[in-house]
């Protein structure tokens, strides 16, 4: 390739050297070399900019080439961007929008000039050729704008309202036409004022700024920094990208319009948009005027739709991914302007995927990944129950309705004072906090509730910008609804209420319901959600995915979800039952005997297992023990108040009764459940094999006629890490904690990880190097190092982790790489576990079949 | 109607503005070194002007007074001055499409949210741009812009909690503060002790 040539028109690129024309330039040659048609233009390449940032200003070759290939767009387009003289009679001007392009998006570069070419002399011809001098001012007033912004760096939005202003006044006096010189002045006058610049009235200089401009932003801080974290290169450089204008009403028939391969809403499959007869695409944007469905505009221009869909859907077919396009019709000619990948609502997320997984147009793994942990989370929060929310409108339950500030729905008892919503939120109740307006001191109680709703206040108040950043469900601005949070009351009209009244809040409509309107969890099989599900169980079908539960209910309800089994923690059973008080007081009692027995305790505790085991119905389970050295019950068993009476509770296997009274009520319950497998009995703080051998001994004596246990050692210390793999030699499964390495790691205390506050604040005072919540610093990698020698040391022994919800989905994907087959999570978190180790399964099996060399760059 | 000594009013004007924070945030927002927020903060504990509650400090009725008072002192003779009041009025235009935008930007997808987040910045790099000049009534208002530069550099390092999160420093959070600052000074606090 001729290196000394810097601008290629779009026919001449080669789509796949992105490194030279950027991806926008080569993504315009690919639809050029497929039979697309795209309005013409041509790519000033990555190597304009690098020579322009060595030197520091514009090659001086890049002149004649511009003029070139302008010469030859004016050609191809009949009209003229460089002449001087009058145009012909109802001859429209050539305008063009000027883009970056890098090779690797990135955020901060310079966006886009549209309407380059523009001045006073050719707004009249683009008004006489429009048959609207309105249409042409605006055109003037969107190029300023964006010029002044981006090549001057002037406040666009200021130049722009005095543009407005003078197009009003005009209007206001009547005048027969607007005059573009008066105009342009006006507008001009604000960028002198403001940066000591103005627009320049010649196209060519204008074409050269704008390129100028583009390179330049190469450069800005955001950019940069950008580039710096994520590793990009700074010597790529950027390719510009200029285009013909094509306008959506210039004669007929024209318009515009934006279409989707598939709804964007739902997933539904089928071609779906609008269309804006003699329409711009910005009014189709803007919703100034209302377009029509595709399908109506179909019915009139069959032929030019029929043709579009056709590419629209061999476009889709090519790309294996729904597509967004937007079009514009000028004098019957068929134009795409932009075509991209779809932004889409999680719901239509998932079924998009599933669909073109079933159509073959996905690899599973491709369709595993079309899909983020985030659009689970959302397609399973929980809605209001159809029927419920019928009923509640039907019985006129509406309360009051306000502005929909911030999405979702949420249920609760009114609370009318920050302190108080996290005083009633602490007691375990939900709550919606009632304020007449929110500032920082209502942080707490924001925090606290499930619901925020405001009397006063937009879509832009204190309230409306926290509650979304805080992902509550919000209505702000109820003028109807009147506040006395010293007296305990709201009312709405003539109604007064009490608080702790229950509401219920759609963010979504601005709708305040009087009452409780249920939440339920939309199934899977309802949204596609099902079959992704499906194909990650059978790609990651050597793990085994057990969900955390405490009641029999919860117990089914994680099978539901599709848990391969259950985890219990025995203190979350005996502080939910009461029971901890009986086994803290026999401690306590027992001080003076040389041997503690806590015998009574046994039937007590196996009552309280059997119940969730039946309702599991001898799944495979982990139980883990009582930890008392972290005091995971806090309040309900102080540590310092028992190492008194029973020193030996300091230490993991330090009171070999506590141990035995767990493990034979565990025995004793599973031994009940027909079929089931023996169940784990898990503790923390074990980090010597010797400590596992008399685990093992006291587990003999706890099984004696009863049921039997597999037990081990939940590696939750840096000591233990270190020993990974002599514990593997003497286990048939190695538990981690994961969750509680990261704690143990640094011994801050425990609460230090489940609020963004203090280490944020930490963090940002550069005080450490590494974010240790992120899973990616020194320690997680020596974790990891440690389980690489438990595999290469003790093949047999499989490594079963318990993850966190404060803890990153990224790290199921890296523990299953380091060879975890066994994962303990949260219940909401099941389904987002099953499509990522589906994701880390599908990956890992590509890896392998792809030699090494070949992914080397 | 009292001035308070200037380190004093710099700890609690950022305690009054964020309304409960701890002592690091106090440390940081007002931009004092830890030994003169410690001295600060035990003369205003001695003085019953702050609360304790767990990590976080918040201000009691005469500590909230001795702010507002402060404010009417310091600031009265300002009150009347053309250009304050003119940068003001930019200001305001601003913050109305400062909001604006941020409300736009967390509602839109990725790509639109990247296009509106160079706009956001842009009127943030011009509001720091601005604040240079407004410091020359008020010389501490340059530390604002300190912790916007910060923030903004937090965002292009991929931390987009530094754009709306009230749990950090965030965009938001500063200018939320800076516009309540701003009002008091000019004596219309959205805050009054009637509250």
């Amino acid at each position: 390739m001729d290196s000394s040539k810097l601008v290629y028109s779009f026919g001449e690129a080669d789509p796949s050297d992105v490194a030279l024309f950027g991806g926008k330039g080569s993504g315009l040659a690919q639809l050029v070399e497929g039979g697309y048609p795209v309005p013409p233009g041509f790519i000033i390449t990555t190597a304009a900019c690098r020579e322009f940032m060595q030197a520091g200003s514009l090659p001086t070759a890049l002149d004649s080439h511009l003029e070139r290939y302008v010469e030859a767009l004016e050609e191809v387009t009949f009209a003229s961007f460089r002449a001087t003289e009058e145009l012909a009679e109802g001859a429209a001007p050539l305008l063009v929008s000027v883009r970056s392009g890098a090779p690797v998006s990135m955020p901060g570069m310079m966006d886009t000039v549209l309407n380059l070419g523009i001045n006073p002399r050719r707004a009249l011809a683009l008004a006489a050729a429009s048959g609207s001098p309105h249409f042409a001012a605006e055109v003037m007033i969107r190029f300023h704008r964006m010029y002044a912004e981006i090549v001057l760096d002037a406040d666009g939005d200021e130049v722009a309202e005095r543009g407005s202003e003078f197009v009003a006044d005009s209007c206001a006096a009547r005048s027969e036409a607007v005059s573009f010189d008066g105009l342009w002045s006006a507008m001009a006058d604000a960028e002198i004022a403001d940066v000591g610049a103005a627009v320049p009235e010649d196209p060519m200089e204008q074409l050269r700024g704008a390129v100028a401009a583009v390179f330049g932003s190469w450069n800005t801080r955001r950019a940069a920094t950008y580039r710096r974290v994520n590793g990009i290169s700074d010597s790529l450089g950027t390719a510009v990208v200029v285009q013909a204008m094509v306008f959506g009403n210039l004669g007929s028939p024209s318009g515009s319009g934006v279409a989707f391969t598939r709804n964007p809403t739902t997933g539904e499959p089928g071609l779906y948009g609008e269309y804006l007869e003699g329409g711009q695409g910005e009014e189709v944007v803007a919703g100034t005027r209302t377009p029509e469905p595709l399908e109506e505009a179909a019915r009139r221009l069959p032929e030019l739709f029929g043709d579009f869909e056709r590419m629209a859907l061999q476009l889709e077919q090519q790309r294996r991914d729904v597509l967004d396009l937007e079009f514009t019709v000028e004098r019957g000619r068929l134009y795409l302007l932009q075509v991209r990948s779809a932004k889409r609502t999680p719901n239509a997320s998932v079924r998009i995927a599933a669909d073109l997984l079933a159509e073959g147009m996905a690899s599973p793994l491709a369709a595993l990944r079309g899909v983020t942990p985030e659009q689970i989370r959302d397609v399973e929060r929980p809605r209001f129950a159809p029927a419920a929310l019928a009923d509640a409108k039907a019985s006129g339950r509406l309360l009051v309705r306000g502005i929909a500030a911030s999405l979702g729905h949420a249920h609760g008892a009114a609370v009318l004072d920050p302190d108080r919503a996290e005083a009633v939120a602490g007691g375990g109740q939900n709550v919606i906090l009632l304020r007449e307006t929110t500032s920082p001191f209502d942080l707490h109680g924001m925090i606290a509730s499930t619901g925020i709703v405001t009397a006063r206040g937009g879509a832009t108040s204190h309230a409306a910008v926290v509650a979304r950043a805080l992902g509550r469900p919000a209505v702000v601005g109820c003028a109807d609804l009147d506040i006395d949070s010293e007296g305990h009351t709201f009312t709405v009209g003539s109604r007064r209420f009490a608080e702790g009244t229950g509401l219920s809040v759609d963010g979504g409509t601005g709708d305040v319901f009087e009452g409780i309107v249920p939440l339920t969890q939309p199934a899977s099989s309802s949204t596609g959600l099902g079959d992704l599900l499906r194909i990650a169980r059978e790609a990651a079908e050597g793990c085994r995915i057990l969900g955390l539960c405490t009641t029999p209910d919860q117990a089914a309800q994680t099978l539901a979800r599709g848990a391969d089994g259950i985890g219990i923690r025995l203190i979350d059973l005996l502080v939910a039952s009461g029971a901890i008080k009986l086994l803290t007081d026999e401690l306590s009692a027992q001080r003076h005997r040389d041997r503690v027995d806590l015998s009574r305790l046994d039937s007590v505790l196996a009552e309280l297992l059997i119940p969730v085991f039946e309702a599991a119905g001898g799944v495979p389970t982990v139980v883990r023990a009582l930890d008392l050295i972290d005091g995971d019950a806090g309040e309900f068993l102080d540590l310092e108040s028992l190492l008194v009476p029973q020193p030996g509770v300091g230490l993991p296997v330090g009171l070999d009764e506590l141990l035995r009274f767990q493990m034979a009520a565990l025995a004793h319950a599973a031994g009940r459940i027909r079929d089931m497998p023996p169940p784990h009995f898990v503790v923390r703080h074990i980090a010597d094999p010797r400590e596992l051998a008399a685990l093992k001994q006291v587990a003999e004596l706890a099984q004696q006629g009863r049921g039997a246990l597999d037990v081990g050692a939940l590696v939750s210390t840096p000591l233990g890490v270190e020993k990974a793999a002599e514990l593997a030699q003497c286990s048939r499964v190695l538990w981690l904690d994961a969750h509680r390495l990261m704690v143990s790691s640094s011994g801050y205390p425990a609460g230090v990880f489940t609020s963004a506050e203090p280490l944020d604040e930490y963090m940002r005072k550069g005080r450490l190097a590494e974010d240790p919540r992120l899973g990616q610093d020194t320690w997680q990698q020596r974790i990891f190092a440690s389980l690489g020698s438990v595999r290469a040391g003790v093949p047999d022994c499989q490594i079963g982790v318990r993850i966190g919800r404060a803890q990153s989905p990224e790290l199921l994907g890296a523990y299953y790489r380091a060879g975890a087959r066994i994962f303990i999570l949260e219940p909401e978190d099941l389904w987002v576990a099953i499509v990522e180790l589906g994701k880390a399964a599908l990956q890992q099996a590509c890896d392998v079949e792809v030699p090494a060399a070949a992914t080397a760059v | 109607m009292t001035a308070l000594p200037d380190e004093q009013f710099l700890l609690l004007n950022a305690l009054w503005l964020r309304k409960m924070a701890t002592r690091g945030t106090m440390e940081e927002n007002a931009g004092l070194s830890a030994a003169a927020a410690e001295s600060c903060l035990r003369s205003a504990a001695d003085h019953q002007l702050v609360r304790v509650m767990g990590d976080y400090y918040v201000l009691t009725d005469s500590g909230r007074r001795a702010v507002l008072d402060h404010y009417d002192s310091e600031f009265a003779s300002l009150r009347g001055d053309p250009e304050l009041l003119a940068w003001y009025e930019r200001f305001e235009g601003y913050n109305a499409r400062f909001l604006e935008l941020m409300s736009a930007w967390q509602t839109e997808a990725d790509e639109a949210k990247e296009r509106t987040y160079a706009r956001l910045a842009r009127i943030v790099e011009r509001h720091v741009e601005a604040l240079a000049g407004a410091a020359r009534w008020i010389p501490r208002y340059s530390h604002y812009a300190a912790r916007f530069e910060r923030s903004l550099e937090h965002v292009d390092s991929g931390r987009s909690d530094y754009v709306s999160s009230p749990m950090v420093d965030s965009l938001h959070n500063i200018w939320f503060e800076f516009h309540e600052d701003l009002l008091a000074v000019l004596g219309r606090p959205r805050e009054s002790l009637e509250d």
